[in-house]
């Protein structure tokens, strides 16, 4: 395959791994949120452990010495499984701490030592150079093998910029520079680049499942004829051969499981870039799986190509000699494009995780006396500026030393060299997890050892034909002292190189860690920091305390640093107040957590972990140094403290801090003047509860203060800031409001609100005295209204009496006219005549006037009642017409009134008197012309219209003339009657009473319209016109006997009672009556004188007697004495004396109706 | 013979202008000016049956409205009497012919109209103000009157001087029977009238009677 071609696709991946790394860091888009909040990401970055040493170094491993290759995959395996906690452990810890690498991880554990971290940093470099050389040289033999003959393997003589494997380490230094060193982050996260990762991982495990299936398909399924059967069946022998018990097996998982963690890029995949303990639950199935497919498909090929090639070529380099030589070169390419992917991803993540360790460990810390001189940005451009060039000496230095590599060493070997390398920091690591003791000189002096033993026992053999050392050395070291034997230390033989190196090495780490932690007392910081990594337990704490060297006065002058010396004095006084002796004043774990939490008062719990713990590193210098230290240290911080402090006691409200336990933390001058308290009362450490109690016994609070006082509540429940008043026994009203603070606390605010809350209750009380103001007024209102209603009603009433009382005298008036108005007929006088004819008109209009005054308080009183019901239109018309007639004849206006067919409902009184009041007005208001009376359908009413040719209403009145005693003055005759308006008020009260629409419509000087809309009625049909109450009162038809001798008076009778409807028999003598009335009359008329022999009483009896009934009768007489009206009254008969009168009469009929039609008088 | 026509009305001025007025108006007319019930009454027995016409104003003090009337038509049945009155509306006006009057006069009439009003009333017609008309009212208003009617004029009368407050001795007397008996025409009242108590018939009584205006 043509070198450009290669190189094209190799530069076009690496491309692509530019865009995905951009698209990561730049965009924002909801596929990439998923990617990431999944886990997806991460997950798959993990997968780095699997580098181009497992693309083609297991392949070998796998061919030579068949499951030997597993181990190292067993080891992460098991960890996932079972060793999960110890993930989320390391996550939480490293988080808390801020760990951004395993150097920083690990020294941070023993008390942020420098040693420590430059020890790790050192192994670190040591270890992944030839690692990272690994993979390059693994891109350059692949590289190798696609484009040139397989027999040049090996041939070192090409310039250097031909080789392809310096321009993929010069891409991979600009690809971790642009993308790894981008900015510095607190968090060393690097959203672009770990997604670049996570990409090569899948391409990784793609490409590696493609070509191995492809090549177990094209070898086994149909077997290409150049297999050697032979030695395929020893390949498959070899996996037969399964020895997982030995030695190298415990070694090669031991190892694999440290490296798993240790390595510095695996320790940034798993622990720096995990976000949630959800991801590390995702990767420990997703990633054995991954593990899984991937050990799976390395057996097909390592069988395939042992079968093919058997030891003729480097095993490492199956995955792409298996596909050219089936002549696939396709095949190859992507398994090199695998290949490149699996190196890159490791190198890029190791070199910038070593360039980190390098800045942060190494030069930096050289660098710091220099900081000042650079500034805050030009630190940031100065770091930036030493991780880049640390990533290019890396990659220079791998390149260099992947030079130098023997391209046949098995990959598998340098990989495992580097595993024991950096198993080296494994008991560091775990055993400051785990032991508790573990401390810092027991830690630098493992890895210390550790690592010489390492580097004598496999690094240095590894280079010794380099370095000019021999074989025979290596194996059997000098004659005279053989157990200095790299191979053999210590007389130590019958192990592979690699287990012998792990063994040494691990046992002196591991062995020194524990002794020389045993031997040396912890610092102060170490101890703070190890109960960090490895929690108290219950039974720690009670066994007793840490104990820390240095006095306990450096803590007090440390604290009086922050919060004052008196303050300070006190609060420690106060602390070792409840010890038994002076002995136990010191240093422990529990005055430091004071000190610390004294100073969190002041300058806040971070700043104040800060400053302890920097007075933690440096407690074995001697006291002055400490407060040198401190004064350098806290300058700053103290020239913001002294700002806070001023700002807190300028603040006009009393202000209390308190941690989430509620002891007092701060406090200002005016939160003890305010509350009253005695100065020694508040002091760091003292308690809520403490002021509580203070308060509860000079009796401070009310019953219902008690109630809400912050205490009582439940903390979890409230809603912050909680607010309550308090009014003190002194008259002064106090706001108390809690709120959280960030770090947990609380923050208690006092404000003095007396004066707001005076003004509130006078406010209240204006407020009240308003309220009171305005139901009184309201009340008086009432009250007044009520009394206008009630005089309404009494003017209505007596307005009623009035107008009866006078009425009366009125009349009489009217009738001494009239007397008078005869008497001046009778003496002819004419003057006189005019005379009374004015006095009559002037009484009449009075009388009109006071009949309307009564009409108007009778409807405002509610006495008039209307009685609806149906009747004829046209009676009340022609009623009305011959009522008006005269008056308008004498006016000379002509009344028209139309005959109308309607029936309609309403009261026909009223209707009356409504329609009299307006046709009145036409009269009185048309001085000529004529007015027309009529009824058309109007809808579901009937419209009575009253129009006149009159004087009319302007607009502006046409509503105001029905209002009471408005009568339109303008265009009136004077010599016309005025009167009061009250004809219109009276038409729209009764309207409104019989619930009819009055419309008017005028023009002034043409006349008016005045309609009525009445309601039609149900049967317009045959109703009959109401009759007169005269009617009503018509007699029944009855039969009279009359019996008189006097044929006068038989026929005067006869002629009168005819007229009024009833039949007489007349009879002149009892024998006429007895022979034709054979059954009774109804009533009979008996004259006393009957001229024969039987008197009217006789015949009466006779006549009773032979009906066999009694009838009303009359008996008459002219006879004056009183005898015969006696028998009458004693018979129960009425009695009438000649002549007869015929209202008598009358007056007897109606009582014999009234009698027969109520079928009384058995009792009477 | 002079005709005799009693006027009844408490207002001195009124009563002197009708009696004048009437007097001079109508004549061979004798007119007696009574100003209250018992007036009346008193002249009612001593020229009895001479009288034509009883003219009696319904807002009379004492035994007012229509009581006045009812106890004319108890003692003497066959008396033409007739409303004269300031107030015309069409219940009063029914409610009296009702109860027996011979006619309902205005005060307000002209002379000459009431001249022949009286005219026709004293020729045995009944008079009314022409234009009224009756009111269609339930039936239920007029139950009261229906009731008052089934009462025989010794029961009316009797009704009376419960509502006037009397007692049965006392009425007793003054119609010269016996107390029992009395009682006896009491029970039948209140059997009539559908009461079970005094108070309850001088209650509905003095509804009946009682015409304001």
């Amino acid at each position: 395959m043509s070198s450009w071609l290669v190189l094209c696709v190799a530069g076009g991946y690496v491309s692509v791994l530019f865009v995905v790394a951009w698209w990561g860091e730049t965009k924002e888009t909801h596929l990439l949120d998923r990617l990431r909040s999944t886990g997806f990401v991460y997950v798959f970055s993990i997968a780095i452990y699997n580098t181009a040493w497992s693309f083609y170094g297991s392949v070998g491993r796998a061919a030579t010495s068949g499951f030997d290759f597993l181990p190292i995959y067993i080891g992460p395996l098991l960890l996932f499984v079972y060793a999960r906690p110890i993930f989320v452990r390391i996550v939480a810890i490293a988080k808390e701490q801020n760990s951004t690498s395993i150097s920083d991880f690990i020294s941070a554990r023993y008390g942020r030592s420098r040693l420590i971290a430059s020890l790790v940093t050192i192994i670190s470099i040591a270890v992944l150079m030839p690692y990272i050389s690994l993979q390059l040289k693994a891109i350059g033999v692949s590289y190798e093998l696609l484009t040139r003959e397989p027999t040049a393997l090996g041939d070192q003589s090409q310039p250097l910029w031909a080789d392809s494997t310096f321009g993929v380490a010069v891409a991979m230094a600009i690809f971790s520079i642009i993308f790894g060193v981008r900015h510095i982050q607190a968090s060393e996260h690097h959203a672009g680049f770990m997604l670049a990762v996570a990409f090569e991982s899948l391409v990784k495990i793609l490409s590696f499942a493609c070509v191995a299936g492809a090549i177990a398909w094209t070898f086994f399924h149909n077997p290409a004829g150049d297999i050697v059967a032979s030695a395929r069946d020893e390949a498959f022998a070899r996996f037969l051969d399964f020895q997982p018990f030995k030695t190298s097996w415990l070694t090669g998982i031991l190892t694999a499981m440290a490296a798993f963690f240790c390595l510095p890029h695996m320790f940034h995949v798993l622990i720096v870039e995990n976000e949630t303990p959800a991801h590390i639950k995702r990767a420990a199935w997703i990633y054995p799986l991954y593990l899984c497919v991937l050990s799976l498909f390395i057996i097909p090929v390592a069988v395939a190509g042992w079968a093919v090639f058997r030891t003729s070529v480097n095993p490492d380099t199956y995955m792409i000699i298996l596909p050219i030589a089936v002549n696939q070169p396709w095949l190859a390419l992507a398994a090199f494009i695998g290949g490149l992917s699996a190196a890159t991803g490791m190198v890029i993540m190791a070199s910038v995780s070593l360039a980190t360790m390098i800045c942060n460990d190494l030069v930096l810390p050289a660098l710091l006396p220099l900081r000042t001189r650079f500034g805050q940005n030009g630190m940031t451009r100065l770091v930036l500026t030493i991780r880049r060039a640390a990533i290019c000496v890396i990659l220079s230095l791998a390149y260099v030393l992947q030079r130098g590599l023997d391209p046949t060493y098995p990959l598998t070997d340098i990989g495992l060299i580097s595993f024991v390398g950096v198993a080296q920091l494994a008991p560091a690591l775990f055993g400051g997890l785990l032991w508790r003791r573990a401390n810092h000189a027991g830690a630098a002096l493992g890895l210390g050892v550790g690592f010489i033993i390492w580097v004598y026992t496999l690094l240095f053999p590894t280079l010794a034909p380099a370095l000019g050392a021999t074989v025979e050395f290596i194996e059997h070291g000098f004659p005279a002292a053989p157990w200095v034997a790299p191979h053999a230390l210590f007389g130590l033989t019958g192990m592979d190189p690699i287990t012998h190196a792990t063994f040494w090495s691990l046992l002196f780490n591991a062995t020194l860690l524990v002794v020389a932690s045993r031997l040396r007392r912890p610092s102060l910081l170490e101890s703070l920091q190890s109960v960090r990594y490895a929690p108290l337990s219950r039974n720690d704490r009670r066994a007793g305390q840490l104990q820390f060297k240095g006095h306990i006065d450096d803590l007090v002058i440390l604290t009086s640093r922050y919060v004052g010396s008196q303050a300070a004095i006190d609060a420690f006084e106060n602390f070792y107040a409840g010890r038994d002796t002076f002995a136990q004043r010191v240093v422990d774990l529990e005055s430091v957590r004071f000190a610390e939490y004294l100073i969190a008062g002041a300058i806040g719990a971070v700043s104040a972990r800060v400053v302890i713990a920097a007075a933690l590193e440096h407690s074995s210098l001697t006291r002055n140094e400490v407060v040198g230290i401190l004064d350098e240290a806290s300058n700053a911080i103290q020239f913001g403290q002294t700002l806070l402090r001023n700002v807190l006691e300028s603040v006009p409200q009393g202000i209390c801090a308190f941690d989430e336990n509620w002891h007092v933390t701060a406090w200002n001058r005016r939160y003890i003047e305010r509350l009253r308290l005695p100065h020694n009362m508040l002091r760091a450490g003292a308690t809520l509860t403490d002021i509580i109690q203070f308060n509860q016994t000079r009796n401070e609070y009310g019953a219902n203060d008690l109630k809400q006082l912050v205490i009582n509540r439940d903390l979890e429940q409230q809603t912050w800031p909680y607010v309550y008043t308090r009014h003190r026994p002194d008259g002064t009203v106090l706001e108390i409001s809690f709120d959280r603070s960030a770090d947990g606390g609380y923050v208690s605010t006092l404000t003095d609100v007396s004066e707001q809350h005076k003004a509130a209750a006078a406010l209240q009380e204006a407020n009240d005295l308003l309220e009171s103001r305005v139901i009184e007024r309201t009340h008086a209102l009432e009250q007044a209204k009520a009394d206008a209603e009630r005089a309404n009603t009494s003017k209505s009433l007596f307005l009623a009496a009035l107008s009866h009382d006078l009425l009366q005298p009125l009349n009489a008036a009217r009738l001494f006219t009239s007397a008078l108005e005869h008497g001046a007929s009778e003496s002819g006088d004419p003057r006189q005549g005019d005379l009374l004819l004015g006095l009559k008109s002037s009484l009449r209009s009075t009388d009109e006037m006071i009949e309307a005054l009564q009409d108007i308080s009778l409807l405002d009183t509610g006495n008039m009642q209307a009685h609806p019901g149906p009747f004829a239109i046209n009676d009340l018309l022609e009623e009305l017409r011959i009522e008006f007639a005269a008056l308008a004849a004498q006016k000379g206006v002509s009344l028209h009134v139309m005959h109308s067919t309607h029936h309609i409902n309403s009261d026909r009184g009223l209707l009356g008197r409504l329609l009299r009041n307006i046709i009145s007005n036409a009269v009185r208001y048309t001085p000529t012309g004529k007015i027309l009376v009529g009824c058309r359908n109007h809808g579901s009413s009937v419209r009575i219209c009253v129009l006149d040719t009159g004087i009319g209403i302007a607009p502006e009145y046409q509503t105001e003339i029905f209002e009471e005693f408005k009568s339109l003055a303008s265009g009136l005759d004077h010599t016309q009657e005025r009167r009061l308006g009250l004809g219109l008020a009276i038409v729209i009260r009764i309207a409104n009473l019989l619930d009819h629409n009055i419309n008017v419509r005028s023009t002034p000087g043409r006349g008016t319209q005045m309609s009525v809309d009445v309601q039609r009625a149900v049967s317009s049909s045959a109703l009959p016109s109401n009759p007169a109450i005269l009617d009503q009162h018509e007699p029944k038809r009855l039969r009279i006997l009359c019996l008189d001798d006097d044929r006068l008076t038989r026929e005067g009778l006869e002629t009168l009672l005819t007229r009024w409807g009833h039949d007489v028999w007349s009879c002149a003598s009892p024998a006429e009556a007895l022979a034709h009335i054979d059954r009774p009359p109804d009533a009979a008329i008996v004259d006393y004188h009957l001229g024969s022999s039987i008197n009217g009483c006789e015949v009466i009896h006779i006549l009773v007697q032979h009906w066999g009934t009694s009838i009303p009768i009359v008996l008459c007489t002219s006879d004056r004495s009183a005898a015969v009206a006696d028998y009458a009254r004693k018979e129960n008969w009425h009695f009438l004396s000649k002549p007869l009168k015929a209202a008598q009469l009358r007056k007897f009929l109606m009582s014999v109706n009234q009698q027969s039609s109520s079928n009384s008088g058995s009792d009477s | 013979m002079k005709r005799q026509i009693v006027i009844a009305d408490d207002h001195p001025l009124v009563r002197r202008a009708l009696s004048d007025s009437l007097g001079q108006a109508l004549s061979d007319t004798n007119i007696i000016a009574c100003a209250s019930i018992s007036d009346v009454l008193e002249a009612v027995e001593q020229i009895h049956a001479d009288i034509d016409l009883v003219l009696l104003d319904l807002d009379m003090p004492g035994v007012g409205g229509l009581a006045g009337l009812t106890l004319l038509q108890s003692t003497h049945p066959l008396l033409p009497v007739a409303i004269l009155s300031a107030t015309v509306d069409a219940d009063h006006v029914h409610r009296a012919l009702s109860a027996g009057a011979s006619g309902y006069l205005s005060k307000s009439m002209e002379l000459t109209e009431m001249v022949s009003a009286i005219t026709e009333i004293l020729a045995g017609e009944i008079w009314t103000p022409s234009y009224l008309c009756k009111s269609p009212k339930s039936e239920s208003e007029y139950l009261g009157d229906s009731l008052f009617r089934s009462l025989s004029q010794q029961q009316k009368r009797i009704v009376i001087m419960i509502v006037e407050g009397r007692m049965n001795k006392e009425i007793a007397g003054e119609l010269g029977i016996a107390e029992q008996t009395v009682k006896t025409y009491i029970s039948n009242i209140f059997r009539k009238l559908g009461v079970t108590r005094r108070t309850q018939l001088a209650v509905l009584a003095s509804d009946y009677f009682n015409l304001k205006g």
